[in-house]
């Protein structure tokens, strides 16, 4: 699934007057593509994909393109980890049955490794496993194009590298469209080879 | 630590019921106050067991849960459809906030003779003023809860396309469950001293049902053991829902959630 802005301007109305957070901004990301998208903090590199997201004004979020948050209390804390996931795919599969929607819960949960933690609530998992949670929501919801908010930014080293080979091996295997927004370059650099500086982005930039 | 200082706490608190039931005992039989005004630990307990056993207290008791349980529960329903409509019509979101600050100091006692006038002295009534007890504090506490839910779990909402519906009781309702409970606990502790006083004046006006009313009749016939069992059940019973169902109903969902 390609991902095509051409001169988007985003505007937020502040006490002090307009703030223009997205000035014009185009981005083509053809599908199948790892993308970076490096920037400093608070310089609207969320907007940017909350924009691509749908979450803007009235426009409709799908499944199809789904955002992995840098907060990781994104799973819903009244449900297990493996009730997140089934919940997830009988909402976004109509008709699917219950079983079969735990089958894929447990399918995505493996591919992340995190197959043993089916029955354990959000809260009880670390920072790390959350993010793989979150990650293993978006794959058995069956997305095509991951919007990645530093998702990692509050792991530990270690965690980060499990995290990064996670990511690049799933990646792979679907054939997803990632562009993965971050302000630390080594993360960027390791993750993919296309890399785009947010500042640059106000005019159309071809990946 | 923690564990050694509840514990003490626990022991200064049977301390000192120790202390106060002694105190009881003993100007009951050795201090000279007369048995019309304050019976003995054991005339209490002999006629609470003679009242649960062959009197009405147990259908007293029955009655006044079975009031409050209604009245409670169509004020979570009313509070839960006014705090929903409140985030959907703004309209709505002001007429909720100026009945909250109108009814919720409102004592429900002030409101009795009203409603005798609108209700009349049946069970309507003493629901009526239950309702009115409950709504508020649960209403109140379903806004807060409602402005407090993380737009996180809103935009997985909206990525998963979740309907309105599922929004509302999916995530909202969810979210909002420590808030819910926390309103429920006030609401129950409005309620029920609201009924035992409302009990007590339709006792008074004809209606026969409540611990309320179990406590009034007693009084006519000067009877103050069985004063006091009544006073007794009100308390064990608020105790109760107040110190186990609650915290039963904390463990088994926010606790349980990670949410508290």
């Amino acid at each position: 699934m390609d991902i095509k802005l051409n001169g988007v301007t985003k505007e937020y109305h502040h006490e002090d007057g307009k703030v223009r957070v997205l000035d014009n901004l185009s981005l083509e990301v053809p599908s199948g593509h790892f993308v970076s998208v490096i920037g400093p903090s608070g310089c609207g590199k969320t907007t940017l994909l909350k924009l691509i997201a749908g979450f803007d004004h009235d426009a409709k979020p799908s499944k199809d393109i789904f955002m992995i948050f840098q907060d990781s209390n994104q799973l819903f804390p009244w449900r297990t980890l493996g009730s997140n996931l089934s919940y997830a795919i009988m909402k976004t599969n109509k008709g699917i049955g219950k079983e079969k929607a735990a089958e894929k819960a447990k399918t995505a949960l493996e591919d992340v490794g995190l197959l043993d933690f089916y029955d354990y609530y959000p809260h009880q998992l670390s920072g790390g496993m959350k993010q793989r949670g979150a990650l293993a929501r978006a794959l058995a919801v069956e997305s095509k194009v991951l919007l990645m908010d530093e998702p990692f930014s509050s792991l530990d080293r270690d965690n980060k590298e499990i995290a990064y080979a996670l990511l690049l091996k799933i990646w792979r295997e679907k054939k997803l469209t990632i562009i993965f927004v971050t302000h630390d370059l080594e993360e960027a650099k390791k993750l993919s080879g296309q890399i785009l500086y947010f500042e640059d982005l106000n005019g159309k930039i071809p990946v | 630590m923690k564990i050694l200082k509840k514990n003490k706490e626990q022991y200064i608190i049977l301390f000192w019921i120790i202390v106060l039931l002694t105190m009881w005992q003993l100007a009951a039989t050795v201090g000279g106050v007369s048995g019309l005004l304050l019976p003995s630990i054991g005339e209490v307990a002999s006629t609470l067991l003679d009242s649960m056993l062959h009197g009405d207290l147990p259908y007293q008791i029955y009655y006044s849960l079975k009031v409050i349980l209604m009245g409670i529960l169509i004020a979570v329903f009313a509070a839960i459809f006014l705090a929903l409509a409140s985030q959907k019509y703004i309209m709505i979101a002001g007429l909720a906030k100026v009945l909250s600050a109108i009814g919720h100091p409102l004592p429900a006692l002030a409101l009795l003779p009203l409603i005798i006038i609108w209700f009349g002295t049946g069970d309507a009534s003493i629901i009526a003023i239950i309702v009115h007890s409950a709504l508020w504090p649960i209403l109140i506490n379903l806004n807060a809860g409602f402005q407090a839910v993380p737009q996180i779990y809103l935009d997985i909402g909206r990525n998963l396309e979740l309907s309105p519906w599922e929004i509302a009781f999916e995530i909202k309702l969810k979210a909002s469950l420590p808030y819910l409970i926390s309103g429920v606990k006030i609401a129950f502790a409005r309620s029920w001293r609201a009924l035992i006083g409302a009990e007590m004046v339709f006792g008074a006006i004809g209606l026969k049902g409540g611990i309320g009313w179990y406590i009034f009749k007693q009084r006519t016939f000067m009877n103050t053991p069985g004063l006091f069992a009544g006073i007794i059940v009100v308390v064990l019973i608020g105790l109760f829902i107040e110190r186990f169902l609650f915290n039963f109903i904390e463990k088994k969902t926010v606790q349980k959630w990670g949410q508290n």
